[in-house]
């Protein structure tokens, strides 16, 4: 009488764990999420442009949305995704489930709007965006990046003539690189003669991404921007005779000031069926440095920068820049939860023309959530498309067939 | 362990009755796709012989909820089946039927079909595997229209009526749903089509008669 009641046993525990597979699918969250990432933001002026461009959305409807955009002009605080100023053949958009989704990357040249077409030099910006619903969960992948990035500027300006104002950048420069004042007044006069044969500013930049991924119950936003290498006043290589060579010099390897951004990163997820949200953010790490020109290989000395700090070099020399290190912030509480990382701000070469303003490595994500169990006393029942699939009952049955079974083997042992 | 004659009679009797019960549900369970698939068959050979007969009530949009509306052919997955009019139970157990609130087919506008994954004939049983490019063809007593699809199905929340009611674009369009996935209500699987041409059947076969 054993075997027959194990096997009964056997097969309801089977059975009761497979009906309780579908039943789960009944308490799901309700939620919505958004990443924006944002490569560089330049402003000379009252000019700017937005270079790298990613946002996206999803919600529990399910909906995923997103926007990969190469470039765009200046946008606000909060871009809004229907009405972006962007150049549409660098953009791509996607939505799911729609009509056409978009698929890889689209690549144009940037049209650079007057007067900042004749300092910006861009060769292509890109945008892609894909996004889908599977399983009734969003995932969007987005991302805006350009190639390299170069600034004409008029640097006859930056090394200052007048005697005294002279004395000013080497006093400055001595504080930072150290070394005697004389052979720090020769090398100033040497960039005299030099610099306008080095290249104005190069800004190599990454990648701004913003996605949405699962994996289990979990749904996240990540957005994160690679960073960028700024290079600022070339120094052009020398002859043998001390002249300067032209088109010898690359700013992001020989520039008076290189400043390095570091990725910045943003992300907040939800739990799909219990709606527990959490957030996290690094913020980009900036790294300063300011050429030792007494050298005639680039030897740079670097100017710490802690985050949120703010720190200024060449102070009252035409070179004077600003560099703000940027914050990470994240913040989660009932429903909701947000991160961001603030942008690294520079203000570079004040005295040029007012200077170049920089933004770059902003990074944010954010979900709001909320729990809902289908079928609660309160809850109002749904409005459902027809249902036009009968849960797969073969097992269930086959339990059946087989505790049948057993009852009669019990049976025919009961004397 | 003995038992006494009577006690033990009671018992054999008591699990013979479980047995014959559990054995009869189990049995109908298994039996009931099969059986589904029967019912819509027997259907189905009814509409398809009223349909050829329906071109007035068509014409004047009086098709009774439970009534053939249009043949649906799916030629990538074989597809054959003639949609009643009407989304209910009832309705659906012919295998697919039109939601009554969108357009008919070759109308301006999304018309819609929910149909069977399981059991009932499943016609939508391999919805799954439409790509963008493949045809459904919709055959009403009056003409025949050539959907193209033009997205992978997707899937959505079973409470989600947007791909049915939220569709701003103009030209026609046909949106097949279905549950997802195969063997569960959890989810819906939406296929969506655009229509690429129309031709009027019954132009056609006066042509061919004269």
């Amino acid at each position: 009488m054993k075997r027959p009641l194990a096997l009964a046993l056997a097969v309801s525990s089977l059975v009761l764990v497979a009906l309780p597979a579908g039943a789960a699918a009944s308490k799901r969250a309700t939620y919505a999420l958004e990443g924006e990432a944002r490569g560089l933001e330049l402003a000379i002026g009252d000019q700017g442009v937005t270079l790298g461009l990613a946002l996206a959305r999803g919600s529990s409807t399910p909906i995923a949305e997103g926007v990969g955009a190469g470039q765009c002009s200046v946008l606000g605080d909060e871009a809004d995704p229907d009405n972006l100023p962007c150049n549409e053949s660098t953009t791509q958009k996607s939505v799911a489930p729609g009509e056409a989704n978009a698929q890889g990357e689209i690549c144009a040249g940037p049209a650079i709007p007057a007067p900042l077409d004749s300092v910006l030099t861009i060769d292509v910006a890109c945008g892609s965006s894909v996004s889908a619903v599977r399983n009734g969960t969003p995932s969007t992948s987005n991302s805006g990046k350009v190639a390299e990035v170069g600034l004409g500027l008029d640097l006859t300006g930056l090394i200052p003539q007048a005697e005294d104002a002279k004395e000013q950048l080497i006093d400055q420069l001595q504080s930072i690189i150290g070394g005697a004042p004389e052979p720090i007044a020769t090398a100033v006069n040497q960039l005299l003669d030099a610099i306008d044969e080095g290249q104005g500013a190069q800004i190599v930049l990454g990648p701004a991404a913003s996605n949405i991924t699962s994996k289990g119950d979990r749904v996240t936003v990540t957005s994160t921007s690679a960073g960028a290498l700024i290079g600022v006043a070339g120094i052009p290589d020398l002859n043998k005779d001390g002249i300067p060579i032209p088109g010898s010099s690359v700013a992001t390897e020989d520039g008076l000031i290189i400043v390095e951004v570091g990725k910045s990163f943003a992300t907040a997820s939800v739990d799909k069926l219990s709606a527990a949200s959490d957030s996290d953010s690094t913020a980009a790490l900036v790294t300063v440095k300011v050429r030792d020109i007494t050298k005639v290989e680039p030897t740079y000395t670097e100017v710490p920068v802690a985050p949120g700090q703010t720190v200024t070099i060449l102070e009252g020399t035409p070179a004077e820049s600003t560099i703000t290190a940027a914050v990470a912030t994240k913040e989660s509480r009932e429903g909701s939860a947000v991160a961001a990382a603030d942008a690294v701000r520079l203000h570079l070469l004040k005295g040029v023309s007012g200077g170049v303003k920089l933004g770059l490595a902003r990074a944010t994500a954010a979900v709001t959530a909320k729990p809902k169990v289908l079928g609660q006393v309160n809850d109002p029942d749904p409005r459902v498309l027809p249902m036009t699939g009968a849960r797969d009952a073969t097992l269930i049955a086959l339990g059946l067939l087989i505790l049948a079974g057993a009852a009669f083997g019990i049976r025919r042992r009961v004397n | 362990m003995k038992l006494s004659a009577t006690k033990a009679r009671r018992i054999k009797r008591s699990l013979t009755a479980l047995a014959v019960l559990l054995g009869l549900v189990g049995g109908g369970l298994l039996a009931y796709p099969f059986a589904t698939d029967l019912w819509a068959a027997r259907l189905q050979s009814n509409l398809v012989g009223g349909l050829a007969a329906a071109a007035d009530d068509y014409r004047a949009g009086k098709i009774k909820v439970g009534d053939a509306l249009t043949r649906l052919e799916i030629p990538k997955l074989g597809v054959d089946v003639v949609v009643v009019e009407g989304t209910s139970l009832a309705a659906l157990r012919a295998g697919a039927g039109h939601y009554p609130e969108t357009p008919l087919p070759g109308e301006d506008g999304n018309v819609a079909i929910a149909g069977h994954r399981t059991t009932y004939g499943r016609p939508f049983n391999r919805l799954d595997e439409l790509a963008p490019g493949d045809r459904v063809i919709l055959t009403t007593p009056l003409a025949r229209h050539v959907y193209e699809m033009t997205t992978q199905p997707s899937v959505v929340e079973p409470t989600d009526w947007s791909p049915i009611e939220a569709f701003p674009k103009n030209g026609g369009y046909l949106t097949l749903t279905s549950c997802h996935p195969e063997g569960s209500a959890d989810y819906r699987i939406v296929a969506r089509a655009k229509l690429v041409k129309s031709s009027n059947t019954i132009v056609m076969a006066e042509r061919r008669a004269s």
